[in-house]
């Protein structure tokens, strides 16, 4: 009878119960392969998820001895070189390439390269070069070798040095030289020095720097010149050979290094560096000249003229390895530098100091300005030595890993520079450069110091990192504006418009402490890090005459000005003047005689009055000067009665007229002045500021914002200027063309001082010129330039302004705490920076405006839903799973990000789509468990009716088949 | 039929019914939800349908109307607004002209009037004065897009000071005048001022994307936040903390506006309902004042080393620092106040100005939000983009890591996508449907999930670091925490 029941054999199987252990195992077996798929999936750990170490290539790996025809690859390698095994990649080749010196048979004195498939890091060649070791940079504390790569040609070039020797001495038999290694064909060709890099015997030559120039095919050399060498004393010396001379061998062509005069002898790589003195090769504009594009050649140094500072040399290019060139560009550098990367590609140099925190100071070619920090430490710990970096110059990225914040990523090559993101979870310190596998989203990082006691450690973590997220695209303004006239009932105006102003203003960085001139000195550092002050390191911020607000929309309208504005630290310090009493803090310090000059400088005025008491206790000096010095002044702003000021009997004498008019549905003002009496702040002081500013709906303009400042009689050390005018003012009417903007020169007049040609009407350019040299090596003087495209004006006529570039904006507010939009007509930076202290500068500004106008005309009837939804943003994206979902710590909920999708074909796909869904689905489970088991239920109330059917189909099926309907 | 073709389509037939509900992604959602907003999509929560019956009772604002029909089930049904089961609402088009003109009080056929209260004066203003400028940023982005089924949307601001008498008074007079709705609302103390007179709730005035602040913004029928409670921010930082280590805690908070007085005291009631964890320094403080003694006090609480291990502040900022700026420093030159295993602030101190203004001693600090701000990797995160870009087009100066700039802005933006949701048949009893059985995902924030007295949608934080470098503020950095879950979700402080 079976023979004829379709479903005999499943009834049975059925009636037995079996229909439950068939959906347990099919449950079972799905849950199984969801496993493995998420196991197989290899996509996933390579594009995304929280980074995480997938590997590990050794040092001295096993496989790589075999492959050298050894038996212990360690054992055969000098046990003080702790470079044996570190790494270079080439991502051209996909190939990363293994250094050893040998020094014990079968190779007593060999250098050895083992190449490794970048995929699989298995080995895939091996070669071996007699009579030549390479060396690390700093010998016992480098971290990376004195080698460069030509990735265009598929070259390494590696410094070596003979037998026996250091670096080489000149007229020695023996001379270091470079090994030119052909990547491809794995021949190489070997070039000594030339005898004449030093015109002094016995002068050792160490490399300090040394980076392949692609765009010239010449590889540039930095080096130390010998004391007392004449001409070429006390500088560091630039040095190139062709490639072409390189790949002839044997001794390279003589030339004459060019001496880098901005720079001190010493090279940036000293005794206490791991990494070889950066050289950075990239394109930029020339600012100084025509504005045309240039390729610099950019080399950090100890620097010539600031004592301690580190600055950077930009050159140009073209003229670098003149040996008479003079032209050098030096930009300011944070002190106690101890390492650095750089990035050619994005043109960006990344300098860590460790001054106060650890961090990274970025250097940008193409603005020759250093545009942001990175922080790479918490505060009070030193990590410089135990900071490993890398770069991806494929995306731009700076990787970073040590003790405190572990993993660091940022995407520093973006503006403004963003902050690094951390992983904390894998710590790690080390100084061995990272290295990157940007084709698949992994960095190669070797734990371990190298300072010469420390051992770098037995295998390079390879860590799969999540892929990084493109900088979107911006919008263009001018969508906002419909481009019709202006009809009532048809359409809507969205307007609005800012204008900010201030006459002078004054920013501490670091605060009282920094702005006492230490000039690098040691001892002065020392002292100003010391006074436990409270208020000592505080930066500080005062502004005369300052309308910080005007604003004015279709929706709201608001103005705030102040005759004088300061920091609420100073505020509460004012108040409580005992939290600046460094008197009675300082006298635990052993420096006597600045605290002989302290005492006598709290010994006289009020606080020798105190003193004088003989209660210098804190209560009594809070109880004399507070009434004294207590800020007792408001702002003006809308919201106050009559928008007038107010102004107690401290603060009087320092105020002018101040006052706002927000009354109007069309234009709101504000003015505020300070010119009671002189105030002097450092070596600067000023008679008079003023500022005004306006935001005005006009029939025919448009939207009109306009901010003015203006001041008089300034002083700064002897030089004098009888008065500084900015102004500023933006246009936009929704129309095409109609947004534009007024920004004039500042007008500047009656400069006179010491080596100053005096001017009744002066060129500002010229001034800044005049003060630059007139001050040289105590401040600098610069203008700042308005975002280009604001200050252009939108095509569309949506938007136009004078105000701060992002960028400016977020290199000033990391490099000296100035987060001011407002461009200045001349800004003064004072540079007191020191080792203990770290970054100190004064930062001032004068007559400083902004405004911007936007103004958006739109039309009402054609809109049926409203917002572009985000497929739009990303060009050819779409959607994938965020992988750091169920991987944040205490139950963190998934966060969506849109990944670019990669070239990868169908079957990998498939693959690991599957993979991303079974992810996603256990992590339902494991994240969201109530959800989980909702799901669960609905899918088994799904199955019902079809088991149940089929199982009535089945019984039907029986029962027919028996008329007695028995189950078998 | 063969038992194997029979196989095979039954199979195909379950797989295509399971298929209704299969897993999707996130990725998959929002791709499916097709007219999302700007890095947003919607959908519709699974059954919270009674549309018929709010729609029925409350439709009737329309005298200009569709009255009784309502338009819930037509957005409840999760297909086309304008084509849904809410009866008279398919008579109306989401087109200029077509669009039912004047379907409630505040709605034309060409407008939307709205109206907000913000802080542009007052110790509030230092974190919610730019919040206007986000929700300008939207209703410029979508009156550009020529608004929402042919109406505009038109905004009225006034500033309240962050007074809330004030406040309420002003949103009193919004009920009373011809205004739809109230978006955002980014001053919260007249706001709740206003719900506890049942202003709200006896107006029936829906008020969209709030920053969340108090509890009673939860409570209200009508009142919809964005942003993650305060009570729920001030927990998860204790509950990091907590699982951080931390034993001992400390919290200075603001004792003169209601965000203070309910958020320590969530704080401190999780604190000690955690094994071994105690609070020994609680203290309020009256905002605004130059300096504060009773900072040594605080300290002394903390013991000998006068340093809790975990101190959070929940305080607006101007206060924080006069508080901050009011301490000593330790023998190693270390600011008092901060915790020895971390500090936590609160969303009010999460902006640039205060961690400028704080200076070194905030380096390390942990600064909590509901939202992902435009930092570190984040920034490349597209919604977050476009909201950089938006609120910059209307002030290229405007610090764009304020969280309740950017809270305004994911407020406004689902105002707005419920208002596109709603289609042509703008009612407040309909905006309440859909603001009831909403879910809204963006990369702004986590998800966003509303029903009917669960209003408590965005149940997640996150922590960013105050970064100092060379001495002074650098940025805020992604300290790697993720979304948190509110370990109580829901759970407020009883009494005021």
């Amino acid at each position: 009878m079976h023979s004829t029941v379709e479903f005999g054999d499943e009834v049975s199987s059925r009636a037995k119960g079996s229909a439950v252990r068939r959906a347990v195992t099919a449950v079972a077996v799905l849950f199984v392969a969801s496993v493995l798929a998420l196991i197989a999936s290899p996509a996933q750990s390579a594009d995304g998820s929280l980074p995480k170490i997938t590997g590990a290539v050794p040092r001295f790996g096993v496989d790589a001895a075999r492959a050298l025809g050894v038996a212990d690859l360690r054992a055969i390698t000098d046990p003080a070189e702790h470079g044996n095994g570190v790494a270079l990649i080439d991502p051209g080749l996909d190939r990363i390439f293994q250094l050893y010196n040998l020094a014990a048979d079968p190779h007593p004195h060999a250098l050895a390269i083992v190449e490794r498939d970048l995929e699989t890091f298995s080995v895939k060649r091996t070669k071996i070069i007699p009579d030549r070791h390479a060396y690390m940079a700093n010998g016992s504390k480098g971290a990376e070798w004195v080698a460069t790569l030509d990735n265009k040609n598929g070259r390494l070039i590696v410094a070596y040095r003979p037998s026996g020797g250091l670096e080489g001495r000149i007229r020695t038999a023996a001379m270091p030289g470079f090994l030119t290694i052909d990547l491809r064909s794995y021949e190489h060709v070997d070039s000594s020095f030339p005898n004449v890099l030093a015109d002094f015997a016995d002068t050792l030559l160490p490399v300090a720097g040394l980076e392949y120039d692609e765009s010239t095919d010449t590889v540039l050399m930095l080096q130390p010149a010998a004391h007392g060498v004449g001409s070429m004393g006390n500088a560091l010396m630039l040095s190139g050979w062709k490639a072409s001379d390189l790949l002839k061998g044997g001794e390279l062509p003589a030339v004459t290094p060019r001496p880098i005069r901005a720079c001190r002898r010493d090279p940036l790589n000293d005794s206490n560096s791991h990494y070889l003195s950066p050289i950075l090769i990239a394109a930029g504009p020339d600012k100084e000249g025509n504005g045309s594009m240039k390729t610099w050649v950019t080399v950090p140094c100890y620097s010539s003229t600031f004592s301690t500072n580190v600055v950077i040399v930009r050159m140009d290019r073209a003229s670098a390895l003149d040996p008479h060139a003079t032209q050098e560009k030096a930009v300011v550098a944070p002190a106690g530098v101890t390492a650095w990367a750089f990035d050619t590609k994005h043109g960006r140099l990344y300098l860590v100091n460790e001054s106060a925190e650890t961090d990274a100071w970025v250097y940008e070619v193409s603005t020759n300005a250093f545009v942001g920090i990175i922080a790479l430490s918490p505060k009070g710990i030193a990590e410089s030595t135990a900071l490993s970096l890398g770069v991806d110059e494929t995306s731009g990225r700076l990787y970073g890993r040590a003790y405190s914040y572990g993993l660091m990523i940022s995407a520093a090559a973006q503006d403004p520079v963003p902050q690094a993101d951390v992983y904390p979870r894998l710590s790690a310190g080390g100084s061995f450069r990272i290295l990157v596998d940007a084709k698949r989203n992994r960095i190669l990082s070797l734990p371990g110091v190298a300072d010469g006691n420390s051992k770098p450690g037995d295998a390079y973590e390879v860590i799969a990192v999540p892929p990084p997220l493109p900088p979107p695209v911006r919008e263009d303004p001018d969508s906002r504006t419909a481009q019709v006239d202006e009809v009532p009932g048809k359409t809507v105006t969205q307007f609005s418009g800012n204008a900010s102003a201030y006459g002078l203003r004054v920013l501490l960085s670091r605060g009282v402490s920094g702005a006492v001139p230490t000039n690098g000195n040691d001892n002065a550092g020392k002292v100003a890090a010391n006074v436990n002050s409270y208020c000592g390191f505080t930066d500080r911020e005062l502004v005369m005459a300052r309308v910080s607000k005007t604003e004015l929309s279709n929706n709201s309208r608001f103005a705030r000005a102040a005759a004088v504005d300061l920091d609420n630290a100073t505020v509460v310090d004012l108040r409580q003047p005992s939290r600046c009493d460094a008197y009675n803090s300082y006298k635990d310090i052993p420096l006597p005689v600045v605290q002989d000059y302290i005492e006598h400088v709290v010994t006289t005025g009020a606080l020798g009055d105190v003193d004088a008491a003989g209660v210098p206790a804190s209560k009594t000096l809070n109880d004399t000067l507070s009434p004294k010095t207590t800020w007792d002044y408001a702002a003006a702003d809308c919201a106050t009665a009559k928008g007038e000021d107010e102004a107690g009997p401290n603060s009087t004498p320092l105020v002018g007229p101040t006052a706002v008019e927000c009354g109007k549905d069309d234009e709101i003002k504000a003015y505020a002045e300070s010119r009671a009496k002189p105030l002097e702040i450092g070596d600067v002081s000023v008679a008079k500021a003023k500022a005004w500013t306006s935001v005005k709906k006009d029939k025919d303009k448009g939207l009109v914002s306009t901010s003015s400042s203006r001041i008089e009689g300034i002083k700064i050390g002897d030089i004098s200027i009888g008065y500084i005018e900015h102004s500023a003012t933006s246009y936009a009417k929704g129309r095409a063309k109609s947004a534009k903007t007024v920004f004039n020169k500042p007008k500047i007049g009656f400069v006179a001082g010491p080596n100053i040609p005096s001017c009744d009407t002066c060129d500002l350019e010229q001034v800044l010129k005049n003060l630059n040299v007139a001050l040289s090596g105590r401040a600098e003087f610069r203008k700042i330039e308005p975002e280009p495209k604001l200050a252009a004006g939108t095509p569309g006529g949506y938007e136009a302004g004078i105000i701060k570039s992002e960028k400016q904006q977020a290199s000033d507010n990391s490099l000296t705490g100035d987060k001011s939009v407002e461009i200045p007509a001349i800004e003064m930076v004072v540079y007191n920076d020191n080792p203990h202290i770290g970054r100190a500068r004064q930062v001032y500004q004068f007559a400083g405006v902004r405004a911007d106008s936007h103004y958006g005309i739109q039309l009402a009837g054609a809109g049926t839903g409203g917002l572009p939804n985000i497929g739009d943003v990303v060009d050819g994206a779409t959607g994938t799973i965020d992988p750091r979902i169920g991987d944040l710590p205490n139950g963190g909920t998934p966060l969506l990000v849109r990944m670019p999708e990669s070239n990868e074909n169908v079957i990998k796909r498939t693959f690991r789509q599957t993979g991303d869904y079974a992810n996603y689905s256990l992590r339902i489970i494991f994240n969201n468990p109530r959800e989980a088991l909702v799901m669960a239920t609905v899918w088994l109330l799904m199955f019902g009716p079809y088991i149940a059917s089929r199982r009535r189909r089945a019984l039907k099926a029986v029962t027919t088949a028996d008329p007695e309907g028995r189950l078998s | 039929m063969k038992a194997g073709t029979r196989n095979i389509l039954a199979g195909a037939a379950v797989f295509a019914a399971l298929s209704i509900i299969s897993v999707q992604t996130p990725a998959q959602q929002r791709l499916a939800s097709g007219q999302g907003g700007p890095g947003g999509t919607i959908e519709e929560a699974a059954g919270t349908t009674d549309g018929g019956v709010v729609g029925g009772t409350d439709g009737a604002p329309g005298a200009t109307g569709p009255g009784g029909t309502g338009p819930g089930g037509a957005t409840a049904a999760g297909g086309s607004a304008a084509t849904g089961g809410g009866g008279n609402a398919s008579r109306f088009e989401c087109a200029a002209g077509k669009n039912g003109g004047n379907t409630d009080k505040g709605v034309s056929g060409n407008k939307i009037r709205l109206a907000s209260t913000h802080v542009l004066s007052g110790p509030g203003s230092s974190f919610l004065g730019s919040s206007h400028v986000g929700m300008e940023a939207v209703i410029s982005n979508v009156n550009s897009q020529g608004g929402i089924c042919g109406r505009l949307l038109e905004l009225t601001l006034r500033d309240d000071g962050w007074d809330a008498p004030l406040g309420a008074q002003f949103i009193q007079n919004f009920i009373n005048q011809d205004y739809f709705a109230l978006p955002v609302v980014p001053s919260s103390e007249g706001l709740t001022q206003a719900i506890k007179s049942k202003y709200i709730l006896n107006g029936k005035m829906p008020v969209v994307g709030t920053d969340g602040m108090l509890k009673e913004q939860y409570q209200d029928p009508y009142v919809w936040p964005v942003a993650t409670a305060t009570v729920s921010t001030m927990r998860i930082m204790a509950k990091h903390a907590y699982d951080a280590g931390a034993r001992q805690f400390g919290i200075v908070y603001d004792s003169r506006y209601k965000f203070g007085k309910e958020g320590a005291r969530a704080f401190k009631d999780f604190v000690e309902g955690m094994p071994g964890a105690r609070v020994d320094a609680y203290l309020g403080i009256q905002p605004g004042q130059p300096s504060y003694p009773d900072a040594e006090t605080f300290n002394n609480k903390c013991g000998s080393s006068k340093r809790c291990e975990f101190v959070a502040m929940l305080l607006e900022p101007g206060t924080a620092i006069s508080w901050i700026n009011s301490m000593g420093d330790d023998s190693h030159g270390r600011r008092l106040g901060f915790g020895s295993k971390g500090t936590g602030g609160a969303q009010p101190l999460f902006n640039a100005k205060f961690a400028r203004d704080c200076g070194e001693p905030c380096n390390g600090m942990l600064l909590w939000t509901g939202y992902n701000p435009p930092i570190g990797e984040k920034q490349n995160l597209p919604a977050v983009a476009k909201y950089v870009n938006d609120v910059r087009a209307i002030d290229p100066g405007v610090d764009v890591n304020n969280q309740f700039l950017e809270g305004a802005y994911l407020g406004m933006t689902v105002f707005v996508e419920a208002l596109k949701k709603l289609g042509p048949n703008v009612t407040r009893a309909g905006l309440k449907q859909v603001m009831d059985s909403l879910s809204y995902q963006s990369d702004l924030s986590s998800p966003l999930t509303f029903a009917p007295g669960k209003h408590y949608a965005n149940l997640g934080a996150q922590a960013f670091a105050v970064r100092t470098a060379a001495g002074s503020f650098s940025g805020f950095a992604d300290a790697g925490t993720g979304f948190i879950r509110d370990p109580d979700p829901g759970k407020f402080p009883s009494g005021d």
